[in-house]
């Protein structure tokens, strides 16, 4: 299904949480919502969800205007941040409990639901522990209930609220493949909303990046990362060095990324800053290197691979030159 | 919520929030506010010269003295007791921890009339202790210690139990630092300690004090209801009351509930206070 | 620790010092029995009045905002802090036949004051505030996603309340509600003077022990509060299992 967001506002007294927001979520499609907390994007999920309802603008699913519907009505599934499970019945009880409030025409025969509760529950790899109850599980089991039970109703779209906030780092690597995997497997409209620019980055078709209840940008993961529209895209996506127009042929800011940054021993090209090694800091894979700027005595943060850091054979207080090899610039200065 | 009527679909359909509402109003109407009024139209029911003409009757003021030495000797005991009960249970393991924590809570099971009982069967003539404290020449049972022993019992809960959580929540971590910064412990426990609890101990005190001047069963079974003897407010009610003397029994009631009214204004500020606190902590 | 130990030792030993035979004489004479028969029975009307009574004023204090509602709450307080025999004689004015609500109800032919239907409106005016009081945070406390995630399946909001909520606060009402009941069955103060204390009639078993301790009878006394006693307990087992339920829920 296919959703279409026009120039959406939403107050909370004087807190304006989403200005004048439009966005369109392609049929099938996952989208992610990323920015910093107190952005907008919980809110923007809950006004598609019909939890919230905005103060101005248009909602349409599949063209239809829904704003006078209610979560009920809309047949959204929700994911919650803490799960929201009901913790008083079986894990079973929870996935059938969409399936079991329907009344009239639309209620399934109890081999029915338990048909399709118990297939859900193998989808979402829980099959054996239908009698359990939500405190006996683990956190990632628990989300993985939460989904099973928004996806029994059938939605015409899945929401997910920081699906995988409350879990710890690995959990939530192996949940997010595994969500990717899942989307790709049923196909469902989706959206999601995280705050974790490698989340959204790994996990969505497309990013739309949110800041003071305001979209930023919308577009694939490697159109925002590679060309960010806004400086606060940039800086949102990861590490960022600024320099005030001393960059050839920049004026104003110019932005660069720390693995874009190359150090060597001599300096090769007129171009080449000095700088004054401060710190070394081997990380596995790469190196990042602080450097003093010597003329300015501007602080730079630099990724090199590990190999290249080795050869230099890079210690503190170690005079090198660095160039920069790709910079960003916008139009206008952007203030964080 | 209620303020953004657009929200309308998490809230209660209007037919169940007036049942509800309506129902609770009525309720509270009945049971709580038409007895009190009741209580102050029965004792202004001769006029306020007779109102305070009971008042003033040398019986009615001999039992509200006994009604306060009873609470002086229970609050401040209790206010002992149950900041040592609370904080040897909330910073402290010991063998038959929860064996203490049930009985601090055991008056509160025991029907007031039971709790009488005990004492009797303690000190009265045919007690355990009835033929030494006899030859010794002391009377506790249908006189005033008796009065002030049961009503020790039957408020002993309040405080400790008010405290129990509280000191739980903080932990013991603020003591500990304080004592490593070489305080001696009785400085930690007037500086770290007592500052942090003093709001539940007031709360405690508060609710102690009221039951303590308002006991009636345990009280009535250890008096012996001497008149202006050993009666308290309560008992001195029930006598003018069982006498006939209605509007004097509600005049001297009236006392009582000004004490429970104050009672509920002191909690309800406490309440408000500790509230807002908490929610700055936030 | 002696306070509370050496007493309640000293009533079980006394109750039983003079034999099962003695025992089984004052605990099971028909005067007895039929107190208790009336305070279990009063004490269970009330504590099923109280239960749904003390769902709904919870729900409205937790879940509804008004005017006047803070005082409201604060009334609710007021058995706490009301001595029992004040609340007593108020009650029995007020549902006397020519009190203000004994007489609305005496032209419809029924009678409060001086009967179990009395007993009962005093139990509940004492136990009603423990239902509400053990109920109110929990559902104050309640998510809301956990509501919201209902919505979002389908739910209506009856359905939502009585399948979602109502279950999860079921044992803080239980709780609640044993409470109610338990203190119900050794209330003295505010009982006695609504009662009417007719023998075989309107007189509940914490009058019948005051009323032998009177009349200077210990060994009766005490076998008849031995009887409340283990009741008392019982319930207070119950109490412990179910808040233990609730912490782990």
């Amino acid at each position: 299904m296919r959703i279409e967001l026009e120039n959406i506002t939403k107050n909370f007294g004087n807190f304006r949480a989403l200005d004048s927001v439009s966005i369109t979520v392609q049929h099938g499609e996952l989208l992610a919502l990323l920015g910093p907390s107190g952005c907008g994007k919980t809110t923007l999920l809950r006004t598609i969800a019909g939890l919230e309802f905005p103060d101005s603008g248009v909602i349409r699913f599949d063209g239809v205007d829904v704003r006078e519907l209610s979560a009920r009505e809309r047949n959204v599934g929700f994911v919650f941040q803490h799960y929201a499970l009901f913790r008083h019945m079986t894990i079973f009880d929870n996935v059938a409990f969409g399936l079991k409030v329907r009344r009239g025409k639309e209620r399934l025969s109890k081999k029915e639901i338990r048909e399709r509760v118990m297939e859900l529950l193998s989808l979402v790899q829980l099959a054996n522990l239908e009698t359990r109850y939500p405190h006996e599980l683990s956190g990632g089991q628990r989300q993985r209930v939460a989904l099973a039970r928004a996806l029994a109703v059938q939605p015409r779209v899945l929401l997910l609220d920081e699906p995988f906030g409350a879990l710890d780092a690995q959990v939530r690597k192996e949940l997010r493949r595994w969500l990717r995997r899942l989307h790709d497997e049923i196909h469902i409209t989706s959206v999601f909303v995280t705050h974790d620019q490698e989340e959204a980055l790994e996990v969505a078709d497309r990013v739309a990046i949110l800041n003071k209840g305001k979209v930023e940008q919308i577009g694939t993961p490697d159109e925002v990362y590679r060309h960010p529209k806004t400086a606060f895209v940039l800086q949102f996506m990861g590490n960022v060095n600024l320099f005030h127009g001393r960059l050839e042929g920049v004026k104003g800011l110019g932005y660069v990324r720390p693995h874009e940054i190359e150090i060597d021993a001599i300096q090769k090209f007129p171009t080449d800053f000095a700088a004054t090694v401060e710190e070394v800091h081997p990380l596995g894979r790469f190196t990042r290197v602080t450097l003093l700027d010597d003329k300015t005595g501007q602080l730079v943060e630099a990724e090199i691979s590990y190999e290249t850091g080795k050869a230099l054979g890079l210690t503190a207080g170690m005079k090198v030159y660095y160039r920069v090899q790709n910079v960003q610039t916008f139009d206008g200065d952007y203030v964080i | 919520m209620m303020s953004n009527p657009r929200n309308r679909y998490l809230q209660d359909p209007l037919w169940l929030r007036l049942f509800f509402l309506g129902f609770t109003i009525v309720i509270v109407f009945l049971l709580f506010v038409l007895p009190l009024a009741e209580i102050f139209s029965q004792a202004f029911r001769k006029g306020v010269e007779f109102y305070f003409e009971a008042l003033r009757d040398p019986v009615t003021l001999a039992s509200v003295r006994l009604t306060l030495l009873a609470a002086a000797f229970a609050v401040p005991l209790n206010l002992i007791f149950g900041i040592a009960a609370a904080y040897a249970i909330a910073k402290f393991n010991f063998r038959g921890k929860s064996i203490l924590v049930a009985l601090i809570d055991l008056p509160f099971a025991v029907s007031p009339v039971i709790s009488g009982l005990i004492f009797v069967l303690l000190f009265g003539l045919q007690g355990l202790f009835g033929p030494t404290l006899q030859s010794a020449g002391l009377k506790i049972i249908f006189a005033v210690p008796g009065i002030i022993l049961a009503t020790i019992f039957v408020t002993f809960p309040f405080i400790a139990r008010e405290l129990i959580p509280l000191m739980e929540e903080q932990g013991k971590s603020e003591e500990e630092a304080a004592l490593l910064l070489g305080a001696s412990p009785f400085r930690m426990f007037w500086h770290v300690t007592l500052p942090n609890i003093r709001w539940g101990l007031l709360y405690g005190v508060i609710l102690c004090n009221a039951r303590a001047m308002g006991e009636f069963g345990a009280v009535s079974v250890v008096s012996g209801h001497i008149r202006g003897e050993t009666t308290t407010l309560p008992l001195h009610v029930e006598i003018l009351y069982n006498e006939y003397n209605f509007t004097a029994a509600f005049a001297v009631a009236s006392l009582l509930a000004l004490l429970a009214l104050v009672t509920l204004v002191v909690k309800t500020l406490i309440e408000l206070h500790t509230h807002l606190a908490s929610r700055r902590v936030m | 620790m002696l306070v509370v130990i050496l007493p309640l030792g000293t009533l079980l030993a006394k109750g039983f010092a003079s034999g099962w035979q003695e025992f089984s004489h004052h605990a099971f004479s028909p005067r007895v029995l039929s107190s208790l028969k009336l305070s279990f029975s009063t004490a269970a009307a009330a504590a099923l009045f109280s239960m749904p009574a003390g769902f709904a004023i919870a729900w409205v204090l937790a879940r509804y905002d008004f005017f006047g509602k803070r005082l409201l709450d604060t009334l609710i307080d007021l058995p706490f802090a009301l001595p029992t025999a004040v609340a007593g004689i108020a009650l029995t004015a007020i549902c006397a036949e020519n009190g203000v609500v004994g007489s609305l109800f005496a032209r419809l032919g029924i009678r409060i004051a001086y009967t179990p239907l009395g007993i009962t409106v005093a139990l509940i005016f004492i136990g009603l505030p423990f239902v509400v009081r053990s109920l109110q945070p929990v559902l104050e406390d309640f998510e809301q996603e956990v509501e919201e995630a209902a919505l979002s399946l389908g739910a209506s909001r009856w359905q939502t309340i009585w399948y979602v909520v109502l279950p999860s606060v079921l044992p803080a009402l239980f709780s609640g509600t044993i409470m109610a009941f338990s203190r119900a069955l050794g209330e003295y103060g505010s009982v006695i003077f609504i009662a009417g204390n007719i023998p075989f009639k309107t007189e509940v078993a914490p009058l019948i022990i005051a009323t032998k301790l009177e009349q200077h009878d210990v060994a009766g006394a005490t076998a008849v509060a031995t009887l409340v006693l283990t009741a008392s307990f019982t319930l207070l087992i119950l109490l412990n299992y179910l808040q233990e339920r609730q912490k782990k829920g």
